[in-house]
């Protein structure tokens, strides 16, 4: 469900989530992302195959984007959204979320 | 993960909101205008349309919606209530009903019913007209209706804050749904509140930090959005308000075009949109007039009226508990227990003479009598679910049987037994329907016999002492005691030289077999009924009784005993053995010498204060062997609304009876109506009084006959 590895050449780490991301395995998605911050100063996230997504997923993966942010480093979403998590962020009015003046937001140049 | 979903929960309540809407159904016909009534309705639909979605009953679910569209116009006005429309929504009642039992037990269902159910609810609507076109409602509804249409066409905008508490997914609720459930409203503008986000590693995964920003531009009003939140209600913080009208459309003009571009290009966030758009206190504080904290605090205040309100309707649903009800009767067993045991325990320490075992004893009956009256009262229960059920039958049975009946009830709030009460429906059921098929008469027959139209059911409870008494009085035809005789001689139930006076001829429609009716119906007249009305009131240890005037009406009244479990007796001893006296019927005791025997030459009469009381000798009615002493109690008790002397030996005095049923060998004896157990061990048998005193007058009269 989640894979995590370096991309040496780049020195980024790449997230990948797939399937079902909801409050169900919401702690272990904190988990993997927990560990995935550790190991890299510039992660960056997968997301053409997640299924079903719900707020908790959101949650954290705005969380992290902040947390990640405000320690210097940096989360970066690699190529489209899967069509369900796009509509999750929304409906869920998260298109906006941590688009102020200082930082850019997680999911400004996914949505379009 | 499999989650076992516990759906009972669900299926309980909507029995109960089915329960609650048809009540208000009925209430709505009564008065079609009345706007809560509709929005009445209107949740319990909607209640049970959101719940039945959330347990899985789409079948439930999918079904009530088309219901709730139709009233939903209703409620705005754009289809008036008609009785076609409560008749629709009546049968629609009962088909979740259906869908709700089938789902219980896994029968099919009646899908044609449905169907017809939402065509024709759907014809009801205005833009689709039906075809025939004869449902168009009157003119002056049909007028009405654009303009309110019409007016409500200026779009509104609502600024909606949304705020689920942060253990809101705990209930299983999610969000964004209901975020996706405003959508379906009209156009929305969402904007997340991400600022209690905490830091990643102080997240918990779990926990709803989020809160919305809707701005909601819609024809709909206020209730149609309180209704989207409706399950969440007391686990969000929710606020609505409707954005000054002009204000907007002024804003709107110069604004709107320019504002909604930058959100959607995302150059401005949208609380700053917001922010331009908003409400006079964040204007005023821009313009420097008031200062930031005096609005603050005139929002709080707002906030803290709306706390209060809340907070008072929790405490409002937190004051009653949902009990199984073999929970109480298990606990009445209980009581029942303790009441014996206690009677032992007085016995002992009376036996035993230790003055502190005896205080001691004292208290522990003063306990035991108030924990008794505790544990009945939390039984009883109110009649009026029951009355009220009864109004959907006579509306049902009379437009069957092309006549017109109201039905009054009074007294709904009269408590009973909840035994008694559930047993108490199919007895009452009967009756009505008696009175609705032979008793009322069709408007045509009315007419001609110079009555209303209308006919007239009421049902009524009153108290009266330990008993309850119910009435059903109809203004129909009355028994004619006449054809009554003649039936009774035809189906060979009294021969044809029997006297019959007016009440006994009455008594003829409990018997076995016995119908009048010249038409069968299929509401009643199959001469299975009132006997078994008769035989299930004498089970709860009531009795029925039957007054009519001919031509003017006729009322039949059940008296049934408060409770059926434990009740105040009055303990007698006649020799060895003991009784026990309902104390609820008992007015003095009274002593009874030889001499006073002597006096009234033989008759079983007492003079008592210039009052003549006849009186039945235990002793002899039982054949207890032994002498009488010199001086006999004689404890007078009100039987049948007439003074009536039991002779007795001794009277020991007030006990507090657990009523137990006897075994099957005695059922016969009908002159007890149970029994209980003495403290000493032995048993003491409970005389039905009322019994008592008709088998032995009928005795008398028997051998006056012979004689």
């Amino acid at each position: 469900m989640f894979h995590f590895n370096m991309d040496a050449a780049r020195s980024v780490g790449v997230l990948s989530l797939n399937g079902d991301l909801t409050i169900r395995n919401a702690a272990e998605l904190k988990e993997a992302m927990s560990q995935a911050m550790d190991q890299s100063k510039q992660l960056e996230l997968n997301l053409t195959e997640v299924e079903r997504v719900d707020l908790t997923t959101l949650q954290i993966l705005c969380s992290a984007h902040r947390t990640l942010l405000k320690n210097g480093k940096t989360l970066t979403i690699a190529g489209t959204l899967s069509p369900a998590l796009r509509d999750a962020v929304q409906q869920a009015g998260f298109v906006q979320c941590g688009g102020d003046k200082e930082t850019s937001g997680l999911w400004k140049g996914v949505m379009n | 993960m499999n989650v076992e979903i516990d759906t009972s929960a669900f299926t309980e309540e909507a029995y109960e909101l089915l329960s609650e809407l048809e009540d208000s159904l009925l209430e709505l016909e009564a008065s079609p205008q009345d706007q809560d009534l509709i929005s009445r309705v209107f949740r319990a639909m909607h209640t049970i349309k959101g719940s039945g979605a959330m347990f899985g009953f789409d079948a439930v679910a999918e079904f009530t919606h088309e219901v709730e569209t139709v009233f939903d116009m209703a409620r705005n006005g754009t289809i008036p209530v008609t009785k076609q429309l409560i008749d629709l929504t009546l049968a629609a009642r009962d088909h979740i009903r259906s869908l709700l039992d089938a789902a219980a037990s896994g029968d099919a269902v009646d899908q044609a019913n449905a169907n017809r159910i939402i065509s024709g609810l759907r014809s009801l609507s205005p833009d689709k007209k039906p075809a025939g076109g004869s449902t168009t409602p009157a003119a002056p509804t049909g007028s009405k209706a654009p303009a309110q249409t019409a007016a409500a066409k200026e779009p509104n905008i609502f600024r909606i804050r949304f705020t689920p508490n942060q253990d809101i997914f705990g209930t299983g609720t999610n969000p964004l749904l209901l975020l996706n459930e405003l959508r379906e409203l009209g156009e929305c503008r969402i904007v997340a509140h991400t600022e209690k986000l905490p830091d990643f590693d102080d997240l918990d995964p779990e926990v709803c930090y989020t809160g919305w920003e809707i701005f909601l531009t819609s024809e709909i009003g206020e209730n149609a959005i309180r209704d989207v939140f409706i399950f969440v209600e007391d686990e969000c913080e929710l606020n609505i308000r409707l954005l000054d009208r002009d204000q907007v459309i002024r804003d709107r003009e110069e604004s709107k075009k320019l504002g909604q571009i930058l959100l959607e290009r995302g150059d401005v966030n949208a609380s700053e949109l917001e922010r331009a758009l908003m409400p006079l206190g964040d204007r005023l504080v821009q313009a420097g007039v008031v200062s930031p904290d005096k609005v603050r605090a005139a929002l709080t205040e707002q906030q803290v009226i709306q706390e209060k309100h809340d907070k008072k309707k929790t405490a409002e649903t937190a004051t009653s508990v949902r009990v199984p009800s073999d929970k109480l009767d298990s606990l009445v067993d209980l009581v029942g227990e303790l009441v014996t045991m206690q009677a032992r325990l007085n016995q002992t320490a009376g036996t035993i003479g230790d003055h502190t075992l005896q205080l001691i004893a004292e208290e522990v009956e003063r306990l035991t009598a108030e924990l008794r009256d505790n544990t009945m009262s939390i039984r009883m229960l109110t009649i009026d679910t029951t009355f009220n059920k009864f109004k959907r039958l006579v509306r049902d049975l009379s437009t069957e049987l092309g006549k017109e009946i109201e039905l009054i009830t009074s007294g709904g709030e009269t408590e009973l037994d909840k035994t008694v009460i559930d047993q108490l429906n199919d007895p009452l059921v009967h009756i009505i329907r008696n009175s609705i098929d032979h008793g009322v008469e069709g408007p045509d027959v009315r007419r001609a016999r110079g009555k209303n139209p209308v006919g007239k059911i009421t049902l009524a409870a009153i108290h009266s002492g330990a008993n309850v008494l119910i009435r059903v009085e109809d203004d129909g035809a009355g028994l004619d005691a006449n054809k009554l005789r003649a039936k009774g001689i035809e189906k060979g139930l009294i021969s044809a030289d029997d006297e019959l006076s007016e009440k006994e001829a009455f008594q003829l429609i409990f018997a076995a077999g016995f119908s009048t009716a010249a038409k069968i119906t299929n509401v009643s007249g199959r001469g299975v009924g009132m006997d078994v009305v008769r035989r299930s009131i004498e089970g709860l240890r009531g009795s029925i009784d039957v007054n009519s005037t001919l031509g003017k009406g006729t009322t039949i009244t059940l008296k049934l005993p408060l409770t059926l479990a434990i009740i105040e007796g009055l303990l007698v001893m006649v020799e060895n053995e003991y009784f026990v006296l309902p104390l609820a019927a008992v007015e003095e005791c009274v002593e009874l010498s030889r001499d006073d025997v002597k006096k009234a030459h033989g008759r079983h009469v007492i003079n008592v204060r210039g009052d003549i009381i006849p009186y039945i000798r235990i002793r002899d009615r039982f054949e207890i062997e032994g002498n009488a002493p010199e001086i006999e109690q004689i404890v007078i008790s009100e039987v049948d609304e007439k003074r009536i002397g039991f002779v007795v030996d001794k009277v020991v005095g007030q006990h507090q009876t657990v009523i137990k049923t006897l075994g099957k060998n005695f059922q016969h004896s009908e002159e007890f109506s149970g029994a209980t157990i003495l403290g000493n061990g032995g048993v003491a048998l409970i005389l039905d009084l009322t019994k008592m005193v008709r088998y032995v007058e009928e005795e008398e009269l028997h051998e006056l006959e012979v004689q």
